[in-house]
């Protein structure tokens, strides 16, 4: 991920001014939405589901340890093998391990961001193994040798020629832009694959402690094949991942669907309880699920970050969000992008990296409002906003500042002359009826004109009846 | 650097323990599920009697690019079965393992046609040479289910026997036969009278709402990516 070292700035300033990325996310943002939107508005429960997903994530995440055992114990019952990773690269060498001892040479792919977040396809072909992505986003970027923009919809930078184009180029086809014939190439090259590789690996949806299932859910199919046609499968979840009772999954099959695409549910749910039994005709000989931290302990650690740890990446705050609509997801650097991106990055990748992504907001809260699971992304946001100014992180200019103000309104007499330089400066300086203009600051946002006349000089005229 | 798996869970395991709060906090959760619970007994919109769902049923999977076919009884399946297979040419058949295929004799009655080749658990000495490859040249996979969810048009469908989970996925076209009494309203209606749960889950269990699709180019929609090009469901009684 090269653009993790590129700030914040510089890549928004690059996206803002591509007129077709801009045009690719507009409309690809605005279909969600309204999807979406009618999708939610068929649901009268709707809010109640949210504050019992909230609820159940709640319990979840307070109780990690305990449904984790829980799980481990029922995936063990059921004959699959639970690895336990406290960093992304012991996953990934557990995922090559795997491959090794089944001397696969191709491992095929079902969507899953943890698996970006470990690097875990670099991993494979450093040690021969071909990974191939078989999500139709994935696929295509991963033919353009880019990261996924969004984490439900990977492309949706990608116009239709553009991806004509690259698969003109990479596949050798001849030229279309029309989605149905892309997709039918996309299939019929997939489909080589699926039949051939003797690995699968998927991500997890949600991971229910009581009885060791692990749910998947695409729309492709290709989850399924992912899991039904290798002779092994390795499932990668974050520890996050974890639901208290098979019940608690009702909850969450009425809401990720409508949240993330506008659908009522999407086209394959798979509950996946244990490798094949004797009596099962097909389906993965070998199971591993591979439980991962990566990070996730020291959110974990921090009581106001601990409800980012109840997302669901459905992606509904991404869509939602001004900033996103406009930079896209490759403007947050890494794996995760638009609002909880902004609120994970920092925390998994420390403030050193991430630290401008808690101001690439407006605050507006809508990410919060649409939020499946109630997170209050924007409040977050916020507070890792203090963490920046705490950590003495914010640029020295602002620190400046900040410090000038404080040391003028401590003192009143060196306050009430600050104002009347003010007010002199803005009759010197600033356009009529505008404030006066700061470098920088004044080429997106007006500063506010000051009052005519100061509280203190009203008072003494007693002008305040 | 090597790290002993064991001492990696346990340490990480420790230190989630050190994270968890006290498991008093669990009423916030209970109380929820009492308020949904209730909630669902106070909801009176929407149909109400099974010809209404029947209906629901109907243009929901439509609206999906599915099809909703029906039959008068059980025994008039295996002829729509042929007309279907007709109408689109599919040649090569593979049939489940299922109760209601061997109900109403799918294998024989579809013997009767030369037209047709089939793979079912009969037609194949060891059944389990016939994984992937064999299913994936068939055109058409017939599967019973285990119910049908009205309101999303929601196939309910557990992996088990002949076929397995290949069977409904690889052939181009997945038909389910289904009678009236198998179909339910809502999610949580199927899902409060089976208590999915509490019984032993089989490996794999599929919800399947519509023939696989993408929006992933420009969000155009588009049937058919991986699994089955097309979904008919075929209603008895």
């Amino acid at each position: 991920m090269s653009s993790g070292t590129i700030p914040f700035k510089n890549l928004a300033r690059k996206n803002l001014a591509d007129v077709q990325l801009r045009g690719n996310l507009l409309r690809a943002t605005q279909h969600s939405l309204a999807a979406r939107a009618s999708a939610v508005s068929e649901v009268p429960e709707w809010e109640l589901l949210r504050t019992a997903a909230h609820a159940i994530k709640k319990e979840a995440v307070d109780h990690l340890a305990t449904y984790l055992e829980q799980f481990e114990a029922q995936v063990q019952a059921s004959g699959g093998h639970v690895f336990w990773a406290q960093t992304g690269r012991q996953a990934a060498e557990h995922v090559v391990a795997i491959c090794g001892h089944h001397q696969a040479t191709l491992a095929i792919k079902a969507k899953s961001m943890t698996s970006e977040e470990i690097g875990l396809n670099q991993a494979l072909l450093e040690a021969g193994i071909e990974p191939v992505e078989t999500d139709l986003g994935e696929y295509i970027i991963q033919l353009a040798g880019e990261t996924p923009s969004h984490i439900t919809a990977p492309a949706l930078h990608k116009s239709r020629a553009q991806i004509g184009k690259l698969f003109q180029e990479k596949l050798g086809c001849s030229y279309t832009d029309d989605p149905q014939k892309l997709t039918q190439i996309a299939r019929s090259r997939l489909r080589e694959k699926f039949l051939q590789a003797s690995v699968g690996i998927s991500g997890v949806n949600f991971a229910v402690a009581e009885t060791g299932s692990i749910v998947l859910i695409t729309n492709e199919g290709n989850g399924r094949m992912c899991t039904t046609l290798p002779r092994v499968h390795i499932a990668l979840m974050g520890i996050e991942k974890i639901i208290p009772t098979f019940d608690d999954l009702q909850i969450f099959l009425r809401l990720l669907a409508r949240s993330s695409t506008g659908q009522r549910l999407t086209s394959y749910v798979s509950i996946i309880s244990g490798p094949r039994k004797t009596a099962d005709f097909d389906g993965p000989e070998e199971l591993h699920v591979i439980i991962l931290d990566n990070e996730r302990t020291s959110i974990l650690a921090h009581p106001h970050m601990r409800e980012s740890l109840f997302c669901i990446r459905c992606g509904a705050c991404l869509n939602t969000c001004p900033v996103y609509q406009r930079v896209g997801g490759h403007a947050y650097g890494w794996v995760y992008p638009g609002p909880i991106g902004a609120v994970l990055t920092p925390e998994m990748q420390g403030l050193t990296r991430g630290r401008e992504l808690p101001y690439a907001s407006s605050l507006c809260g809508s990410c919060s409002a649409v939020c499946p699971v109630k997170i209050n992304i924007h409040h977050m946001l916020l507070w890792l906003r203090k963490s920046v100014v705490d950590s003495r992180r914010s640029p020295w200019t602002e620190r400046l500042i900040i410090r000038i103000f404080a040391a003028v309104m401590k003192r009143p007499r060196l306050y009430r002359s600050s104002a009347r330089l003010a007010r002199l400066l803005e009759k010197l300086f600033a356009k009529r009826g505008k404030g006066l203009p700061v470098p920088g600051w004044s080429l997106h946002r007006d500063f506010p004109p000051l009052a005519k006349q100061s509280f203190h000089d009203l008072w003494k005229q007693g002008g305040l009846s | 650097m090597t790290t002993d798996p064991a001492l990696t869970r346990q340490v990480l395991l420790a230190r989630l323990r050190t994270l968890e709060l006290s498991a008093s906090q669990d009423s916030a959760r209970s109380r929820q599920w009492e308020e949904i619970r209730s909630s669902a007994t106070e909801d009176l919109s929407g149909p109400t009697s099974l010809d209404q769902w029947v209906n629901q049923l109907r243009s929901e999977l439509q609206r999906l690019g599915g099809e909703l076919r029906t039959a008068a009884s059980l025994n008039d399946i295996p002829s729509a079965v042929v007309d279907l297979a007709r109408e689109s040419r599919y040649k090569r058949i593979a049939l489940g393992d299922d109760r209601l295929l061997e109900e109403i004799r799918l294998a024989d009655q579809l013997n009767n046609f030369v037209e047709f080749r089939l793979l079912d658990k009969r037609s194949a000495s060891n059944p389990k040479d016939h994984a992937g490859p064999a299913l994936a040249q068939c055109q058409l996979g017939i599967t019973g289910c285990q119910a049908i969810i009205a309101e999303t048009a929601t196939i309910v469908l557990d992996h088990q026997g002949f076929g397995g989970r290949s069977l409904s996925l690889l052939p181009e076209c997945h038909l389910v036969l289904a009678q009236r009494s198998q179909v339910f309203g809502r999610l949580r209606d199927w899902w409060n009278a089976t208590q999915p749960g509490r019984d032993n889950l089989p490996t794999c269990r599929t919800f399947i709402t519509g023939p696989s699709r993408t929006a992933d180019i420009e969000k155009v929609l588009v049937t058919g990516v991986h699994g089955p090009l097309r979904l008919v469901v075929i209603l008895a009684g």
